[in-house]
This record gives structure tokens, C-alpha cells and sequence, in this order.
């Protein structure tokens, strides 16, 4: 078996792996960025805990003296906020007309003003991103009254280290989910194929005259593509039983009219007399006639399949078809039976093959003229709705209702019908026109003689 | 009060006010001067000689000049000088607070190398101050005045002999004056921190009329002399100094705790000679400045054998480099500990 070269158009699982490998794509990264947020929001929260304590314990050492502030910085306070080790820690406390009463007096503003929850910002200070808190505290004493602004800062360096120790692990914890789900993905697609895979191993292991439809288990995806597959196994089949048939039936009609004439050559040899000789010899030239029109409508028919196969079919006007195959048809020499013509006026445009069917007509014409008797042979071109129809009569005996399906056969000849005829013409018609999407039925006129319609549909304008 | 407030002003606002010159010596480069580092230290010119004269062997190019500064002046000098040509290099000080304040309000250079990546956690901060030695603060004592059954070995030991019938220590027991001595004053604070004891201890000691000095080498001269019987915080490498030197001196390390102050270097982030301050940074980091730290400058290493974290002692207890130093610097902090301090050790009216 030849292996024919297949254009593949990419990969189905090549399209189903990026399709997939770029989903995960986009969720590693949205989960890389909600990681992200998270660890900055995770990393903020646990030290920002630590820096309003240390704020509020500064404002609670604020004491109002004798009309003077005095603060008693916690130790507690500044040291609380070495948990984080490496960042730096400013503080100030001001009064409510923003005089510094300690510490670092060039502070960043908060931002706006908010109302007595301790207001966290970030700003820049001393060259770094600083993290501030800010908090109030009103005081109501006797001979004075005010409030105090708690202002406690801390460099951003163990936020930022917790906040990418957290993507960091969230990033393995990522990197480890995508390799597993990719794994999985690759195995799913691998099963998914498989029945495909054991389709295709079916298939080229069987032998090539095993046409059998496919029995394997597919998935429902799968279910219309290995239906037509046996559909077609199931034409090539009959077309292959149709072919031996007709070879067989071909081999077997040709063997009769070579016994005949292998007789009859016998028989001439052995004629001593020149008219008995002259007798034979004449029979030998019919046989071979006989076989040389069965040998060319073999061959037509041959020739019928190849080009009906093919199917190349243009709009073509039947009139002129009709005419064609007329004049073909009419003997060249001797004297021109008679033929009366009814063909509608203007063109009737189908879509086939001129050849074929100018040969399938030429072929109805001849049997008319063949059997059709004494009577003059009609012919009819007329069209309905979407349908051509030719009608082409005669005068003859007719066929009997079960001749008028066999004689479509091969080699099924009419029972009356007269001898010479190879059984083919009418199952070279039958083809031609059922390959170009018509039908064609005989029957007998109650007026006596056999009239042949064809229907054809018409090429949509 | 007053007397106080405008001193205190004086050393925290006006710097110039106070920062004597202090003593310089330039070390000429030993051929010809490629290099130039300024030092400003606390630690005394002759200790500090030795290692700088070793580091001109390896580096005879470089021509270093060494300040001997007391730690206040040198916080003080260094934000009056920082953009000036005099501008120092390398700052070593004993006064953890401060360089720490220098490095917490952004005045440092980071720096890391292979030398300091040896020096143990508890030793540096950010990569910006680096402890270069330590020092255990201890009782140092006359071995003739005082028997050694009588000899505190705590803090509780020491008040109880305090409060002995008879008060043996009446008028012989000295300790610095943190209102002058940085030193003194961050070992006081680092007292109060700690122990519950150290209030009770302070009033014993102002019951004793305990004597009051600036400088280390004062202290341990009375204790010498036999004037004082027994001093309480100071740094103990100046006594061993002088008892290598033959005098009676005996010292304790309080077994409850014992202090233990790291001398620190800070690389200012305006240094005009930063890649050299570098170099002789981790010079005094390396194994080699270590060893001339200890056994020519009796200076302990921070380094011991080469790398590792060194264990500082049982029962010693660093003091933290890091933000709860600043607490004390406060200015109204300050104000109410000296006010406090004061009240204890001052003469009662009686």
C-alpha cells in the first residue's frame, strides 16, 4: 500500500497545550500579583501594629505639668520597633499648634487630616521610603487644655524583606502548582488522544481488502467523523463488489461470442463448399461485429464511470445537446428515418457534462431507431418548474413492466429484444443521468410504443 | 537647673561652643602619599597608634590623620564639619548612642564585605555601624583597701557593703559624672533599663557621697592613689592597663550582669575618602587588625579566630546597637534622668 503524503494543518494537541499552558500562564500571573499584594498588605499590617503601640505609648507618656508638656519617652516604645532590625525610627511629639515639644521637628505632614484613628501614610524622609503613624491625644486639666500629635516613623526595609520572603514562597508554591497542572494537562490531552491514536493503529493495521466498518469504542466527539469514515468504506466496498460483478459478467459475455466464433471457424475449415464456407464466414463476421460494439460500450461505459466520477460539470445549454445527439445518431448513409422534434423555444440550461450526456441521448436515440419500429421517432424538450424533460418515443412493441427495470441493469437485455444488442446502452443512461442529479423511467404509450423520459434539473440561472 | 539647661543646649545646639580641638597627629604615608584618611576616635592616640602603623605596613601608601576626640564632641564635630575639608573618613567611638543617632538620622555609609559579613549580628547595625571591639564594664577596686572577702561580685554584694555598718565606703566610692561623661551617662541608662536594683544602688551611692568624674583615667588614678577604695562602671581594658603596669587594682565583672560596650565604626555617607575609610574598615575587621586590636591595643576583638559569632561572656550583656539607644538621647529624657540621677547621687540636706 502506497502512503500518501498527508498536508497536516498544525497540531491539535500542540493548539489544545497552548491554549491550556497559556491559561495557567495567566493565572500564575494574577496569582503572582495577588501574592504580591497580599505579602505587601501581610507585611504592612504586622508592623504597622507595632508602630501605632509604639505611637500610643508615646502619647501616653505626654503629661501636661503646670501648663507644660512633658514627655517621658518609653524605652519600650523606640525598642519595640527593633523587631524589625535594620530599619531606622524617627518620632515627634508636637502640640496642636504643630510646635515640635520633642523630637525630629522636619517630619512629612500627614497627608489630610482624618479623625481620632491613628493615621497610617508612607512618605519620603532622610532619603527613604518611611512608613509614619500618626496619633492624637486630647488632655482636659484643670488650668489647661490641648491636644497632642504622636508622630512615629519606621524605614520600610523588614516590610519590604517580609513582603518578598511572601511572594517568594508564594512564587515556589506557584512554580510547583503550574509544573504539577501543566503534568496534568499534558497527560488529559495525551488521554484525550488516545482513542485517535487507536483508531489510526486500527486502521493501518488491517489488510487493504478489509473494509469492514471500524468497531473500536470512540469518544462522542469522534462519533460523525468514524461514522463517515465507515460510510465510505461502506461505498468503496459495493463500488469494489459492482467492479468485480461487472467484471465477471463482461468476461463472461465474451466468452460466448468467442466459443461461437471459435465453432464457427471449426465448422469453415471443415466446409468443402465455397457457398457453405462463404455461409460461415459471414457468421463469423457477425460474432465479431457483435463483439466489437459489446468491446465499445464496455469501454464507453468505462469511459461513463471515469468521466461521471469526475463530476466536471458547466452550465450547458440541452437544446443544442439534443441536436448534437441527433445528428450523431442518424445513419450517414442509406435513407433518414423519420423524427419529429418538439423542443421548447429559447435555451435549457443545465449543469453536467455535454459528453455524457450527448452520449446518453445518442444511446436512447439508437435503441428507438434499433426497436422502435415503423413509426416515426418523437422527440420532446419541454420544462417544468425546475425539472428539464426530455421525452424521446417510438413505435416499437414496447417492454413488459419487468423488463422495465432490468433493462437498466448490465447485460440485462429485454426478453423480446432482438439480438445484437450488448445489454449496456440503457445502464450507461441510467448512470449518466442519475450522476447529474436526474431520474429516467420507460413506459409503454397506450397507443403503442416505448417512450424514454428524462428528467434533469435545471441550472439556477 | 538653669546652670544645666543652657549646658544641655550648649551640647545638643551649638556644637562649636564646646568642640575644643582636640589632639591630632598626622601618620606620614611611608613613601609617597597616594592615599589620605581622616579618623576621629574616642580611643587615646598612643592605643590607636599602634594600629594604624601596622595598617601603613600593609598600606605604606596611605597617610592617615587620627583625632582623639571625647564622644559628645565627636557627635558634635562631625554635624559642624561634616561639608567641610576637614570632614572625617571614619568615625570610632565608644558612644554606642550616638554613632547610632548618626546612623539612624541617614549621616552613614553602608558597607559590605567579606570582613563584615564575620562581624556577629549583635555587633553591627544595617551594615552602617560596626562594632570593631567590645568592652566589659566592671567594678575596678584598690586590692589594698579592700579585702578580698570583702570584694562585691554583685550588684547586690556592692549595695549591701554600701549600706555596711560602719560605711566602709563612705567618701571612697567613685563612678562617672554622666552629666559630662557620654559614656557614663549611656552606662546609667543602660542600668536603669535593666535592673530594679539600680535605684537602690544609685541612692546607696549618693548616701556614700559617691565622687563624680568625667574621664576613665581620673577614676582609676584615685584608685590607685588609694583616695577611692572602689569604682563603679567603668571600662574595664584602662584598669587592665594599669594593673599590667603594676598598680593594686583588682577587677569585677558583676555577676548578675555585666555590661559590655561596643567600640563602633561609622563611615559618614560624605566622607571624602570613602573607598580608603572602606579599606581600613575592613582592615580592623580582618583577622590581622584583630589581633592588633587585642594584643597591642588591649582592645577585645569582636573577631574571635578568624569569623563565627563570638559568644561575648556568661553573664555579659551587650548592649544593642539599634533605635531603643535613641530613647535616651531625647532631650526632655535626658533632661528628666540627669534631674533624677541627680536627686540620687547629690548630698542630701539633712
Amino acid at each position: 500500500m502506497a502512503t500518501a503524503e498527508v498536508r497536516t494543518s498544525g497540531s491539535l494537541r500542540r493548539t489544545l497545550m497552548l491554549y491550556l499552558g497559556a491559561l495557567l500562564a495567566v493565572f500564575a500571573v494574577a496569582l503572582l500579583f495577588a501574592a504580591r499584594d497580599y505579602g505587601q498588605r501581610a507585611a504592612n499590617r504586622s508592623y504597622d501594629h507595632l508602630l501605632v503601640s509604639s505611637a500610643l505609648s508615646i502619647a501616653d507618656s505626654v503629661a501636661l505639668v503646670d501648663g507644660q508638656w512633658q514627655v517621658d519617652l518609653p524605652y519600650a516604645a523606640l525598642d519595640l520597633l527593633s523587631m524589625a532590625e535594620e530599619d531606622r525610627v524617627f518620632y515627634r511629639v508636637a502640640d496642636s499648634r504643630g510646635r515640635t515639644i520633642t523630637g525630629y521637628e522636619d517630619l512629612p505632614q500627614a497627608p489630610r487630616r482624618s479623625g481620632n484613628q491613628p493615621q497610617l501614610f508612607d512618605a519620603e524622609y532622610s532619603g527613604e521610603k518611611v512608613r509614619f503613624v500618626v496619633v492624637k491625644r486630647s488632655f482636659a486639666a484643670a488650668s489647661a487644655q490641648g491636644e497632642v500629635q504622636v508622630q512615629v516613623g519606621q524605614t520600610r526595609r523588614a516590610r519590604a524583606e517580609l513582603a518578598q520572603e511572601m511572594v517568594n514562597r508564594a512564587l515556589i508554591a506557584i512554580g510547583v502548582l503550574s509544573a504539577l497542572l501543566l503534568a496534568l494537562v499534558a497527560f488529559g490531552v495525551h488521554r484525550a488522544f488516545r482513542p485517535l491514536v487507536r483508531l489510526e493503529r486500527e486502521l493501518s493495521r488491517r489488510e487493504p481488502s478489509d473494509l469492514k466498518p471500524l468497531d473500536s469504542h470512540v469518544p462522542r466527539e469522534m462519533n460523525q467523523m468514524v461514522a463517515a469514515l465507515n460510510r465510505f468504506m461502506e461505498r468503496l466496498s459495493s463500488s469494489n463488489e459492482t467492479l468485480r460483478a461487472f467484471m465477471a459478467e463482461a468476461a463472461h459475455q465474451m466468452r460466448t461470442p468467442l466459443a461461437a466464433l471459435r465453432a464457427q471457424a471449426q465448422l469453415a475449415l471443415d466446409e468443402e463448399e465455397p457457398e457453405d464456407m462463404q455461409r460461415s464466414l459471414r457468421a463469423i463476421e457477425r460474432n465479431a461485429t457483435h463483439m466489437s460494439r459489446l468491446l465499445n460500450q464496455l469501454l464507453s461505459d468505462a469511459s461513463v464511470i471515469h468521466r461521471s466520477n469526475l463530476q466536471r460539470f458547466a452550465p450547458l445549454d440541452l437544446v443544442e445537446t439534443v441536436h448534437q445527439a441527433l445528428h450523431e445518431a442518424l445513419p450517414q448513409a442509406g435513407p433518414a428515418p423519420r423524427v419529429q422534434l418538439a423542443i421548447t423555444t429559447g435555451a435549457v440550461q443545465v449543469n453536467g457534462d455535454a459528453l455524457l450526456l450527448r452520449e446518453a441521448i445518442k444511446n436512447l436515440i439508437d435503441n428507438a431507431m434499433k426497436y422502435g419500429g415503423d413509426g416515426p421517432l418523437q422527440i420532446a424538450l419541454t420544462v417544468q418548474d425546475t425539472q428539464a424533460v426530455l421525452t424521446i418515443a417510438d413505435h416499437g412493441p414496447g417492454i413488459s413492466a419487468a423488463d422495465a427495470e432490468r433493462v437498466f441493469e448490465r447485460f440485462g437485455r429485454g426478453e423480446n429484444a432482438p439480438a445484437g444488442g450488448a445489454g449496456l446502452g440503457l445502464a450507461i443512461v441510467k448512470r449518466v443521468v442519475e450522476s447529474h442529479g436526474g431520474n429516467i423511467d420507460l413506459s409503454n404509450r397506450p397507443e403503442g410504443g416505448l417512450v424514454a423520459t428524462i428528467h434533469l434539473p435545471r441550472h439556477a440561472a | 537647673m538653669s546652670r544645666l539647661l543652657i549646658l544641655l543646649l550648649g551640647v545638643l545646639l551649638a556644637p562649636s561652643l564646646i568642640a575644643a580641638p582636640g589632639d591630632v597627629q598626622r601618620f606620614p604615608a611611608q613613601g609617597v602619599a597616594t592615599e589620605q584618611l581622616r579618623i576621629h576616635g574616642t580611643t587615646d592616640i598612643e592605643v590607636f597608634a599602634v594600629v594604624i602603623a601596622d595598617y601603613q605596613r600593609l598600606h605604606p601608601g596611605t597617610e592617615v590623620v587620627y583625632e582623639d576626640i571625647i564622644t559628645q564632641d565627636l557627635y558634635a564635630r562631625f554635624l559642624r564639619d561634616r561639608d567641610t575639608a576637614t570632614a572625617p573618613d571614619l568615625l570610632i567611638s565608644s558612644g554606642m548612642d550616638l554613632q547610632t543617632k548618626l546612623v539612624n538620622d541617614g549621616h552613614a555609609l553602608p558597607h559590605r564585605s567579606p570582613q563584615t559579613e564575620a562581624v556577629p549580628a549583635w555587633a553591627k547595625w544595617r551594615n552602617e555601624a560596626f562594632g570593631i571591639s567590645y568592652e566589659p564594664v566592671a567594678m575596678v577596686y584598690n586590692t589594698r583597701a579592700l579585702p578580698a572577702a570583702n570584694v562585691p561580685h554583685t550588684r547586690r554584694q556592692l549595695l549591701d557593703l554600701l549600706r555596711a555598718e560602719g560605711t566602709p565606703l563612705r567618701g571612697k566610692v567613685g563612678t562617672y559624672d554622666i552629666e559630662r561623661s557620654s559614656v557614663g551617662y549611656l552606662l546609667a541608662t543602660q542600668d536603669a533599663q535593666r535592673g530594679s536594683i539600680a535605684g537602690a544602688l544609685l541612692g546607696a551611692l549618693g548616701d556614700n557621697g559617691v565622687v563624680r568624674e568625667e574621664r576613665t583615667g581620673v577614676l582609676l588614678d584615685q584608685v590607685s592613689s588609694g583616695k577611692l577604695s572602689l569604682v563603679y562602671n567603668v571600662l574595664g581594658s584602662y584598669a587592665q592597663a594599669r594593673i599590667d603596669a603594676g598598680a593594686p587594682l583588682g577587677i569585677v565583672e558583676p555577676e548578675d550582669y555585666t555590661l559590655v560596650v561596643l567600640r563602633t565604626a561609622v563611615i559618614p555617607r560624605n566622607s571624602p575618602h570613602p573607598a580608603e575609610a572602606k579599606r581600613f574598615l575592613d582592615y580592623l575587621l580582618s583577622a590581622r587588625g584583630q589581633q592588633v586590636l587585642s594584643r597591642e591595643a588591649r582592645l577585645m576583638p569582636i573577631i574571635r579566630n578568624g569569623g563565627g559569632d563570638s559568644d561575648p561572656g556568661q553573664n555579659r550583656r551587650p548592649i544593642q546597637l539599634g533605635p531603643g539607644l535613641l530613647v535616651y538621647l531625647d532631650a526632655l529624657k535626658r533632661r528628666q534622668f540627669l534631674d533624677a540621677w541627680r536627686s540620687s547621687v547629690e548630698p542630701k540636706p539633712r
